[in-house]
């Protein structure tokens, strides 16, 4: 199962949180994608040190990062 | 880099190379503490020396007091607010940050010494400690260079490349006028050679810097779309150009109203990416920090216009001519330069200690919220405070009475008290992080 977050239009670090806040709802195999305004450098460590899965892209309006538990 | 760009794609993200992309606190804070007690220790001192401050400019406690603003407060900002943001702009770690915080211990050591060898008007001393701060800028380029080098091409590398090139000048100037004065060897008339100094400083330097820094904070704040890049481009050029132009014109005494037309238009058209951006911006709210960087501008014109007037001889030979520079001086120091800087650290510190202290607790367990690091009363008291503080020293100069500028500098001085609370109140979550209930945590951060 995929969720979308789309946190474009926060201001920081309000998009860290929010993110931050929805993968501890995730479940084992579930994934939470996520749309930003800019590069999340804050937020990236914090999943990749919460163990989760993260794969990251660059759209033309967004930045999408694809969390997995 | 790790994160890919478009043109690349997509990318797995692997732990330790971005984890360490942002720096340390401790990193730009070795450069922002000493910063804040140095910017206090001048503006206490001020009220005191307003017998020196009734009389001319050029007095060794003026410069004592003022390289203890550029370079205790300003460029020691700057350095800090580098080291913080060009990894992030970058994508890039700073790999020697051993060599950061040596040249932070050695710029503070030199910046002291030059201080307190001004006040005392030891020349040697005076440049053996200014090559000790040459020396920490040196390490700091060392360290900070590779970063800059690998950041993509935009306003923000564009306006640090021309920063560090416009700060390199700065010193070399300061550098030689220092030995100038133990060796005569210049050609051209001191007071020339200064104001050279001090437009390169001023212009070349901390205007360019702040407006790159602006070009990335304000819309990531204010949630507004990023200025036009060739115009924001051509602002920085215009103005770094322009200022070296108008230096170089200073120091070999020639008429500085002509050369001042680049920096002017440089401002207009910085004016008017700043009004586009304020227009289009989607929140609306605009907190105390961002209020002193954007009244900034108010001065800036301001001071544009006095120096306006200096340039074009208005009351030579009179009083007048005795005071301009000092109004010039404060306007474009105090209200351009500080009031953005204080405006600016306001808004990163809370930030970067927020990222600290409880960014890992977020979804764990209560957190606050980034407004609930210090109390926004205590900032906006500070602003309104410090405008009141501006406007009554800007006039207390012009006026040039003893008793007006001791009063007024000392309002100047308390004006930045909240300021400094709210540094101290910020800093102090880093040693005593609060333990927020469920009530106040667990909101979404930054409903401000």
């Amino acid at each position: 199962m995929t969720g979308i977050l789309d946190l474009r239009g926060l201001p920081p670090p309000e998009p860290l949180v929010r993110t931050l806040e929805a993968v501890e709802a995730l479940t084992e195999g579930e994934e939470l994608v996520v749309l930003t305004e800019r590069r999340p450098v804050h937020l990236l460590p914090l999943l990749v040190e919460r163990g989760l899965d993260v794969t990251t892209r660059e759209l033309p309006d967004a930045h999408e990062i694809r969390v997995r538990r | 880099m790790l994160m890919k760009s478009a043109s690349a794609g997509s990318g797995r993200v692997p732990a330790p190379a971005f984890l360490s992309e942002a720096p340390a606190p401790s990193l730009p804070m070795a450069f922002f503490l000493p910063a804040v007690v140095l910017l206090l220790a001048a503006v206490f001192t001020a009220p005191f020396l307003s017998l020196k401050m009734a009389d001319w400019t050029y007095q060794q406690e003026v410069l004592a007091l003022v390289h203890t603003v550029t370079l205790g407060f300003l460029l020691a900002v700057f350095l800090g607010a580098s080291v913080q943001l060009l990894p992030v702009v970058a994508g890039v770690t700073v790999a020697r940050t051993g060599l950061v915080r040596w040249a932070a211990a050695c710029y503070f050591a030199g910046t002291v010494g030059m201080v307190l060898h001004f006040a005392r008007l030891r020349w040697n001393g005076l440049v053996l400690s200014a090559l000790a701060v040459t020396l920490a800028v040196v390490l700091f380029f060392a360290a900070v260079l590779p970063v800059l080098a690998r950041a993509p091409a935009g306003p923000v590398r564009l306006s640090f490349t021309l920063a560090y090139a416009g700060l390199a000048l700065t010193m070399t100037v300061g550098l030689l006028i220092g030995l100038d004065r133990r060796h005569t060897f210049l050609p051209g008339a001191p007071m020339d050679h200064l104001a050279a100094h001090l437009t390169l400083g001023l212009f070349a330097t901390f205007t360019v810097a702040i407006w790159g820094v602006s070009s990335k904070l304000l819309p990531m704040f204010l949630l507004a779309p990023a200025p036009d890049l060739r115009r924001q481009k051509a602002a920085l050029l215009l103005m770094w150009c322009g200022a070296v132009l108008l230096a170089a014109a200073l120091w070999l005494g020639w008429p500085a109203a002509p050369f001042a037309a680049l920096p002017a238009a440089a401002f207009f058209l910085q004016l008017s990416l700043l009004r586009r951006l304020l227009g289009a911006r989607r929140r609306g709210r605009i907190d105390a920090g961002f209020r002193y960087a954007l009244s900034a501008y108010a001065d800036l014109l301001a001071a544009g216009f006095v120096g306006l007037l200096i340039a074009l001889g208005v009351g030579k030979g009179t009083l007048l001519s005795l005071r301009l520079p000092w109004v010039f001086g404060f306007l474009v120091l105090g209200g351009w330069l500080l009031q953005t800087v204080v405006g600016v650290l306001s808004k990163i510190l809370p930030f970067l200690v927020w990222q600290a202290v409880y960014a890992r607790r977020v979804g764990l367990g209560p957190v606050p919220k980034l407004s609930d690091l210090s109390p926004e009363r205590l900032q906006m008291a500070g602003f309104v405070l410090f405008r009141i503080a501006a406007v009554a020293l800007t006039v207390a100069l012009l006026r040039g009475q003893a008793v007006e500028l001791r009063a007024a500098a000392a309002l100047f001085a308390i004006s930045l008290l909240p300021f400094a609370a709210h540094v101290a109140i910020v800093i102090s979550h880093l040693q005593w992080p609060r333990a927020f209930g469920a009530a106040a945590g667990s909101q979404h951060a930054a409903a401000h």
